[in-house]
């Protein structure tokens, strides 16, 4: 349970910090970091802060279930925006296929999004069983 | 989970006003015909004993019981419940 | 009376052909899921008569029978309060189903049995399917299956529909029922209330001849005595005044007996009468693995006041990149095949010069429009459908009754009103989940002011040539125009037209499931096939007559070429028309081509600009030059707002025919010139004494 926290902890962390760089990018005009580290938009951005502070919503609430129910929603919150991440590589990829315009698909695919989702699967898995209970 | 109305209840107040988290009896529904006929066919009548799970004291309101379910419920509709806590 | 005898000719043909079956369940307890088990997918969509609600028809062939199954709209009880409460009503006495399964949920079995015994006194053949048994034996529910269908001495048969368990058994059940005759249910109301149902159905009986409707008038008399208008109706509409004045007086004696309303008193004989079979038969233990705590924890966070409004927000920006930024491509897809490969197609053909443009530029362009809304509206009803199922769109209206309250809307309008930013077809089509025909006018009425996607590249274009420093806050107060127009427009017509009363909002929570994925995409699919069917050829043949206007003027036919080249245009029918508007728009300082422009733009929102482009002779890269030479920022604005306002697009206007009727239509798209007209006239009124 305390490493899964720690893990959780960290992953809440990554949208945190991703976020407040755009968010010190967009203000400062200064680049920081990868694009591919940071969210698309303003829409994304909310999204991001949302699932970290659900992360630490679930560190910060003492109550069990509370705090279980907070972890999970944020994990699937991370692996849903994952999903959507890769439904647009492959439409864009099409896209791509078609009009003959490079995208450069890598860029697409290695994004933070999809990083972060991939490594909150194998906790959504555990949380799933822990909730029920 | 009777139904049976009991002795005439001391601290009656609308569900409305309920804190979160607290368990209550319907005492009576104070409204029309219409409203009252559709309480009662989920299963929320005098004497049902629900379970307030969320309540913000102007909005909507969230209950459950074992026959009912869950429901939430208009601030309308929770204002017009008059309730005993247990 | 004829027509009552006509029914009843066409009554004894169908049951030579197919055995009617209504499905008919609480909300929320996978009545759809069944039915399309039980159909295999194979259904079509009817309205029922007189209203917008959806009737949904898939027929079963089993060796020699075959049967009609039809899907009623959920409800709790027959009280008919509700629109859905009286489709179903209206079905079950007058078309009188052969069989009538229930579906059941069986973790809250209590609550279903109310409906149970309503139906059971209407004398119906019943089957129950207990849905969800998996679910309750996990909550640690255990239903005596054996000891009820003793009791109430009807076939109930456990079901998981989702995981298609029992479904043989109950088409089964369905066979063997057919020849069975029905069970007569009594419920014993005690022996007052008793005595006056068997006076009332004496004198029912003594009219039955004038009557002949064809139902128990045990039935008709507890219905009088709980005071249904609907009955009480059928009884009027007969000349039978008489049964309704002696019915009234027996329960009025009765009540002052009972110094208590005999209606209340029924329901809660029937609950006590629940509740011993509840006793018998119905055990609870802990739970095992408990669907209820899980859901209870979520919505611990999901229903939270701050973080459940973040989280919604967070997920409704998932479901807009989900249905318009990624389906862009496919979009594009669709946009390139018509508009230059088939549409080169067909211009370079032999056809003559008339017909050829005729299928390119009207029939092809239609089709065009109506199909590209295709990826949008599919993934958008895909994201839609699944929130629905998994339960959580029943959060998103708590988090929001608050608000939507106020404007006189239910909660649930949150979500048609907020798609309508992306796009209003959709919106207006979502909708249905709206419980009353009042509040999906009153949201319908609403829709079309919040600016969808295709209206930001008229924004766009003007704000780049005159308000480039501010051009955020300029296509701000645009969207913001809207919402505020579409507020006023809420509190105007919630007290003007539908002024009606809400018995109050109750809904359902139901707890949160993983949908079934066949479930999801029938449902989405067929919202898009009714766009396509039906609102498709409304806009395709609108598209035609824009064409005809266009091509065609005063002086006769111009040639297909007046599309592009704008002498020839100037001379068209819409031309005309627009000119003899100039006068109108005098204040305004708009010339014809303005007007005819946004004539135009009935086509779709940003055909405005193209239109623009052709009248000014400039080409799209070149209008914003054209128009800095002929525009004043202010006019610039005003026509801004005038777009955002005037009228709904074809598509729109189409979605909004086929979801609440003509009338609605044509009152919709004049309220809303009125309203372009008055708003426009006061920013250039109010900005003219600014600046």
């Amino acid at each position: 349970m305390k490493t899964m926290a720690r893990y959780a902890l960290l992953l809440g962390t990554a949208y945190i910090v991703s976020s407040l760089i755009y968010l010190i990018e967009s203000i400062t005009k200064v680049e920081i970091s990868v694009p591919q580290l940071l969210p698309v938009d303003v829409g994304m951005v909310f999204y991001f802060i949302t699932v970290g502070v659900l992360y630490n919503y679930a560190c910060i609430k003492s109550r069990e279930e509370v705090s279980n129910a907070s972890l999970f929603i944020a994990l699937l919150m991370s692996v849903a925006i994952m999903l959507v991440q890769v439904i647009n590589f492959i439409t864009s990829s099409i896209d791509s296929l078609i009009s003959n315009t490079q995208v450069e698909i890598i860029y697409n695919i290695i994004r933070i999004e999809v990083i972060l989702g991939i490594l909150s699967i194998p906790l959504l898995l555990k949380m799933r069983k822990i909730i029920y209970e | 989970m009777g139904y049976d109305v009991g002795d005439k209840p001391l601290n009656v107040s609308p569900l409305s006003n309920i804190d979160e988290g607290k368990t209550v009896k319907i005492v009576k529904i104070v409204g029309g015909r219409g409203l009252i006929k559709r309480l009662y066919e989920i299963g929320l009548l005098p004497g049902a004993e629900i379970q307030v799970l969320r309540n913000s004291k102007h909005g909507p309101v969230i209950i459950r019981n074992n026959v009912s379910g869950t429901f939430s419920l208009g601030f309308g509709v929770a204002k017009k419940i008059m309730v005993e806590v247990m | 009376m004829a027509c009552h005898e006509a029914s009843t000719s066409t009554k004894i043909k169908v049951k030579q052909q197919s055995i009617t079956v209504g499905i008919i369940g609480n909300p929320n307890v996978g009545k759809s899921a069944l039915f399309n088990k039980l159909t295999k997918g194979k259904a079509w969509v009817a309205n029922w008569p007189g209203v917008t609600v959806e009737k949904k028809i898939g027929k079963i062939n089993l060796g020699e029978t075959s049967f009609e199954v039809v899907d009623l709209p959920g409800i709790y009880g027959l009280t008919a309060y509700s629109q859905d409460e009286i489709i179903a009503r209206k079905f079950l006495i007058e078309e009188r189903p052969e069989i009538v399964i229930q579906v059941v949920n069986a973790v809250n079995l209590e609550r279903n049995l109310y409906l149970t015994i309503q139906l059971l006194e209407m004398n119906l053949k019943l089957i129950i399917a207990l849905n969800m048994i998996d679910l309750a034996e996990k909550e640690g529910v255990e239903i005596d299956i054996h000891g009820l269908i003793n009791e109430l001495k009807i076939p109930i048969i456990p079901v998981v529909a989702i995981k298609e368990v029992g479904i043989n058994q109950l088409l089964e059940t369905m066979i063997e029922q057919i020849d069975r005759p029905t069970v007569s249910f009594k419920l014993d109301y005690g022996e007052e209330i008793e005595g006056a149902i068997e006076k009332i159905s004496k004198i029912i009986d003594s009219f039955m001849g004038k009557l002949d409707l064809g139902i128990d008038s045990r039935w008709l008399a507890i219905r009088l005595l709980e005071n249904d208008n609907d009955v009480v109706e059928q009884f009027r509409s007969r000349g039978l005044e008489e049964v309704i004045r002696e019915s009234r007086r027996i329960k009025d004696e009765l009540e002052a007996r009972f110094n208590k309303s005999i209606e209340v008193l029924m329901i809660e004989k029937r609950y006590h009468y629940i509740l011993s079979l509840s006793k018998k038969y119905i055990k609870r233990k802990p739970a095992r693995e408990s669907l209820t705590i899980f859901t209870n924890k979520l919505d611990r966070v999901l229903t939270h006041p701050i973080i459940g409004l973040m989280i919604f927000i967070s997920v409704l920006y998932l479901l807009f990149k989900l249905s318009f930024d990624i389906v862009a491509p496919l979009t594009r897809l669709i946009e390139i095949f018509f508009s230059h490969y088939i549409y080169n197609l067909i211009k370079t053909s032999f056809l003559p010069d008339i017909i050829s443009s005729l299928l390119a530029d009207a029939i092809l362009n239609g089709v065009g429009i109506v199909l590209i809304f295709i990826p949008n509206l599919l993934f958008l009803f895909l994201g839609i459908s699944f929130l629905e199922d998994t339960g959580y769109l029943a959060r998103a209206a708590f988090l929001f009754d608050k608000w939507m309250n106020k404007l006189g809307l239910s909660g649930r309008a949150v979500i048609p009103l907020l798609i309508g930013f992306g796009c209003n077809v959709p919106a207006i089509m979502s909708t249905r989940t709206l419980g009353t025909d009042r509040d999906r006018r009153l949201a319908v009425f609403m829709i079309p002011f919040m600016s969808c996607s295709a209206r930001l590249p008229i924004y766009l274009l003007f704000t780049l040539a005159f308000f480039k420093e501010n051009q955020i806050i300029v296509i701000l107060s645009m969207y913001f125009i809207g919402v505020v127009i579409a507020i006023i427009t809420a509190i105007l017509f919630n007290n003007l037209l539908f002024k009606g009363q809400t018995v109050g909002y109750v809904m359902d929570m139901p707890p949160y499931l993983i949908p079934s994925a066949m479930n999801v995409f029938i449902k989405s699919w067929e919202r898009v096939k009714s766009f396509l069917i039906r609102a498709g050829t409304i806009i395709v043949s609108l598209m035609v007559v824009i064409w005809v206007l266009s091509i065609t003027g005063p002086e006769g036919y111009l040639g297909s070429e007046a599309l592009s080249v704008p002498e020839l245009l100037s001379r068209s029918w819409i031309a005309s028309f627009s000119k003899l508007l100039e006068p109108l728009f005098k204040p305004f300082n708009w010339d014809w081509r303005i007007i005819a422009s946004l004539m135009f733009g009935f086509i779709a929102k940003e055909v405005v600009i193209s239109s623009l482009a052709v009248l000014y002779s400039a080409g799209e890269q070149g209008l914003p030059s054209v128009l800095l030479s002929s525009f004043t920022p202010l006019t610039a604005y005003s026509l801004m707002a005038f777009t955002l306002l005037y009228t709904p697009c074809m598509a729109t206007a189409a979605t909004i025919k086929t979801e609440i009727g003509l009338r609605y239509t044509l009152l919709i798209v004049s309220y809303q010139l009125i309203i372009a007209y008055t708003i426009t006239y006061a920013i250039l009124l109010i900005g003219g004494l600014i600046i």
